[in-house]
């Protein structure tokens, strides 16, 4: 597809709107859609069937699954690198709950504390003599995986720093060892705010310039009238003796006579 | 059985917003229904089911509708999804998998050439860039409306925006 494709796309698409009558039709139909739904009968409590034994029985089925699941959850909450439930946290309890948080702030400071919390697991191994090969790769594979989430999270400065995150990060590496050690872009700056940034600097070149441009227009504006200005006084002076010439002739013509007259 | 609760109808007040949010977003869902199925009475029952729902929610007393625009275009996507749910029968993880790209493939439907081409195009970007380059050159949203818009940073959308622009112009022919 070509650029002129594709501007051709979408200008048709953007383009592209609903008819005032199938609007008012429209409406129409969502408010009458509305109403007939409340007026819909609704059936007694006291009435038994089938499908209410059914919908009993299905929800201690549920009760009975969420307390298995709660009771699950629980054991791998607390659960630490190398153990059975540790990968039942990391890739489904935790992927869990930070989808529950709506704000993408929330979400972030989430995956920070995760990280935090990754830091904290390696300090109860070591602090228990549990480090080991196999527990020093799973928090090493969850760590890569929360520090990824984070890359891509609008956490950074101008530069492209997070101080905070980059210092959890080198308490981890210094925690994990060399065999373990975090590669991160975050340590040296992460790229995508170097794009926001790069905007910046273009729009405030693009004032720079304007300003800029607008200073030259002025300067020529000032020049023109300056170049006015200097035209007009050498036209007013020439005209003034243009004027005392002419006054001052006849007045020479007449007193040079009286003068030879009187023998000066 | 219904659940009991009582639905407040036709408030004035109530009415007045919906059909400002109507007048002011019903071309917006469409034209996203229509980018997505390519068929125009689809996407007018989409666009219809959409403010249904709203108008519901808005008029429930246990919901607040704090944020009308990003609750649109967010039950938009999700009927979208089930649209195409059931036409294909995929399930959810297929979907999630494969990236939210059915295509209509029914021959009967109104295929709009341009529209499929401009989908092609946009979905051959990474995922996180094809609703804010779509939102940026179709509606001419600002980043700020995108950002509220999808639930997403100002300094995210104006991200991904750049990268995707980048990635549309390496595309081009």
């Amino acid at each position: 597809m070509t650029e002129t494709e594709f501007n051709k796309a979408i200008d048709a698409l953007s383009q592209t709107t609903l008819s005032p009558t199938a609007k008012q039709e429209m409406l129409a139909r969502v408010y009458e859609t509305s109403i007939n739904e409340v007026t819909q009968p609704i059936a007694s409590a006291w009435s038994f069937s089938f499908a209410s034994g059914y919908r009993s029985l299905s929800a201690y089925g549920l009760t009975l699954a969420l307390i298995l699941i709660s009771g699950t959850a629980y054991a791998s909450s607390v659960s630490l690198p190398g153990d059975t439930l540790y990968g039942f946290k990391v890739k489904v309890l935790e992927p869990l709950v930070l989808l529950s948080r709506w704000d993408e702030t929330d979400q972030n400071e989430y995956k920070i504390a995760l990280l935090q919390k990754r830091i904290g697991e390696l300090q109860a191994l070591k602090a228990s003599g549990r480090i080991n090969t196999q527990a020093g790769y799973a928090s090493h594979v969850a760590t890569e995986r929360n520090v990824a989430a984070i890359e891509h999270s609008a956490v950074f400065d101008q530069t492209g720093h997070n101080s905070r995150v980059s210092s959890y990060i080198d308490t981890y590496n210094e925690l994990a060892g060399a065999e373990f050690e975090l590669a991160t872009i975050i340590k040296t700056g992460v790229t995508s705010p170097t794009i926001a940034s790069t905007t910046t600097e273009m729009e405030v070149a693009e004032e720079a310039s304007l300003a800029s441009e607008a200073a030259n227009v002025a300067k020529e504006a000032a020049q023109e009238a300056a170049s006015i200005v200097h035209t007009a006084a050498t036209n007013m002076e020439s005209a003034t003796m243009s004027a005392e010439e002419t006054v001052h002739t006849p007045v020479r013509t007449i007193i040079a006579p009286v003068k030879a007259d009187l023998g000066l | 059985m219904m659940s009991g609760r009582s639905h407040n109808i036709g408030r004035s007040e109530d009415k007045t917003t919906f059909e400002a949010l109507f007048a002011e977003y019903a071309d917006v869902i469409y034209r996203l229904c229509l980018y997505k199925t390519s068929d125009q009475s689809v996407a007018a029952d989409l666009t219809q089911e959409c403010f249904l729902r709203l108008w519901k929610a808005m008029t429930t007393k246990e919901q607040t509708v704090e944020k009308p625009k990003q609750y649109l275009y967010q039950i938009a996507r999700n009927l979208i999804i089930d649209h195409y749910k059931k036409m294909k029968s995929l399930s959810l993880d297929q979907l999630a998998e494969e990236g939210f790209e059915p295509k209509d493939e029914r021959q009967h439907t109104v295929l709009h050439s341009e529209t499929t081409l401009l989908r092609n195009a946009i979905e051959a970007l990474e995922e996180d860039y094809r609703e804010v380059i779509y939102l940026r050159f179709v509606e001419d949203m600002r980043v700020s409306d995108i950002a509220s818009t999808l639930g997403l940073s100002p300094n995210l959308v104006s991200v991904r925006i750049n990268r995707g622009k980048k990635k549309l112009q390496e595309l081009f022919l």
